[in-house]
């Protein structure tokens, strides 16, 4: 009896070992910015649309180069773009609801605990069933990463930013490189009128104030 | 109107050097090979305008001003593909062209739409290859392109420059 409970404490302190070091090492991934999404790819197989954007190094670097230095908005794009190391973006939309389990996004939000993330804006919707966080990284005064979480019941998208960015200025990617912009959400909000609050009371980091629940 | 043997033997060799040009690219000789090969054989499908995209392949290198050094395409246009579920063969030779140096830039699946598209990215040197997947109910297209990113930035600009100056 004595030698069973000792070798069930030694599988406990094992197993209690092991997931100490794969949390520090999910925490530590995320402390250069980058987060480890790799949980959510066996979503894709319940997903009816997958998009899963990565863009780093050499196109980042391309698409700066390609923003033309005489052109105002590009010339600002092409200043945000300079101090981007990353910019990863992953988005599910379900047909039916509760595809994904709180775990999924429990592993995400696991990562953005560590030293330096701070989460900036929260937004809750009832109605909607819409969770918002924004989250980032700060690095002495600069802002070396950024996370936008958006969970719905039948849509999941998480957008990891990395390096330093200009929170200022970071509405110029909008509508850029797969993030979405006003359009894209005008048109959104026309497609879903099953979930569609009018306008003024739709949750945004922008207009958090009008939701259901939000803290900044 | 008869030729001399030795023109006779001039024309058939110049027939020959631009058929081996325009021949296109034959499957498994690369990536691109690999992938327009697979959607022959898993949907049975038949490349459209094969000649022509060899061409454009090919003329593209007389224009190297442009930055594009190198371009291959293939279309299947008016077939009933109907890529359902992921086609986890397809995604299968894409994860393994991940070991020749290609980095996933863009995956994107649509059951509701049928439509499946990625897009990978190559370093080469100062070059950049850019190879893109499309597979839809009723077409698909695989295009590899190779660029330097330097010609091309300054051909769009010049571009872009003379497009201000008719505005004007």
């Amino acid at each position: 009896m004595r030698e069973l409970f000792k070798r069930t404490w030694n599988c406990k302190a094992w197993a209690g070992a092991l997931l100490c070091t794969f949390l520090m090492a999910t925490a530590c991934a995320a402390q250069n910015g980058r987060l480890e999404l790799k949980n959510l790819d066996k979503l894709s197989s319940k997903a009816a649309d997958v998009n899963d954007i990565t863009l780093d190094g050499a196109m980042l670097e391309l698409a700066g180069n390609f923003m033309g230095a005489s052109h105002e908005p590009d010339a600002e794009m092409k200043n945000v773009l300079k101090g981007l190391k990353g910019i990863y973006i992953k988005n599910f939309e379900f047909d039916e609801p509760n595809q994904y389990s709180q775990e999924d996004v429990e592993a995400i939000r696991a990562q953005l605990t560590g030293p330096g993330w701070t989460r900036i804006v929260e937004s809750r919707s009832r109605r909607s069933k819409e969770h918002d966080e924004i989250y980032i990284l700060k690095q002495g005064d600069k802002v070396a990463g950024l996370v936008i979480l958006v969970a719905e019941p039948k849509e999941l998208t998480v957008v990891n930013i990395v390096g330093f960015i200009d929170v200022n200025k970071l509405g110029t990617l909008e509508g850029h490189f797969g993030i979405p912009g006003d359009e894209s959400r005008h048109r959104e909000k026309k497609q879903k009128p099953d979930q569609a609050n009018p306008p003024a009371n739709k949750a945004s980091p922008d207009n958090k104030g009008n939701d259901d629940d939000a803290e900044a | 109107m008869t030729l001399k043997p030795r023109s006779k033997t001039l024309v058939a060799a110049v027939t020959a050097a631009v058929l081996f040009a325009l021949w296109p690219a034959p499957a498994f000789a690369d990536d691109f090979g690999e992938i327009v090969h697979h959607i022959e054989v898993r949907y049975h499908a038949h490349r459209n305008y094969r000649f022509l995209m060899a061409f454009a392949g090919w003329s593209v290198k007389l224009w190297p001003g442009i930055g594009v050094r190198e371009v291959k395409i293939a279309f299947f246009e008016n077939q009933n593909l109907f890529p359902s579920d992921p086609d986890k063969d397809l995604d299968e030779i894409l994860r393994q062209t991940g070991k020749a140096g290609w980095q996933q830039m863009v995956k994107s699946h649509s059951r509701r739409r049928g439509e499946i598209s990625y897009v990978y990215v190559q370093p080469s040197g100062k070059d950049l290859k850019l190879l893109v997947v499309n597979l839809e109910h009723n077409e698909a297209e695989v295009i590899e392109v190779k660029i330097d990113p330097d010609k091309l930035e300054k051909f769009i600009a010049v571009q872009e420059h003379h497009g201000h100056e008719d505005v004007m």
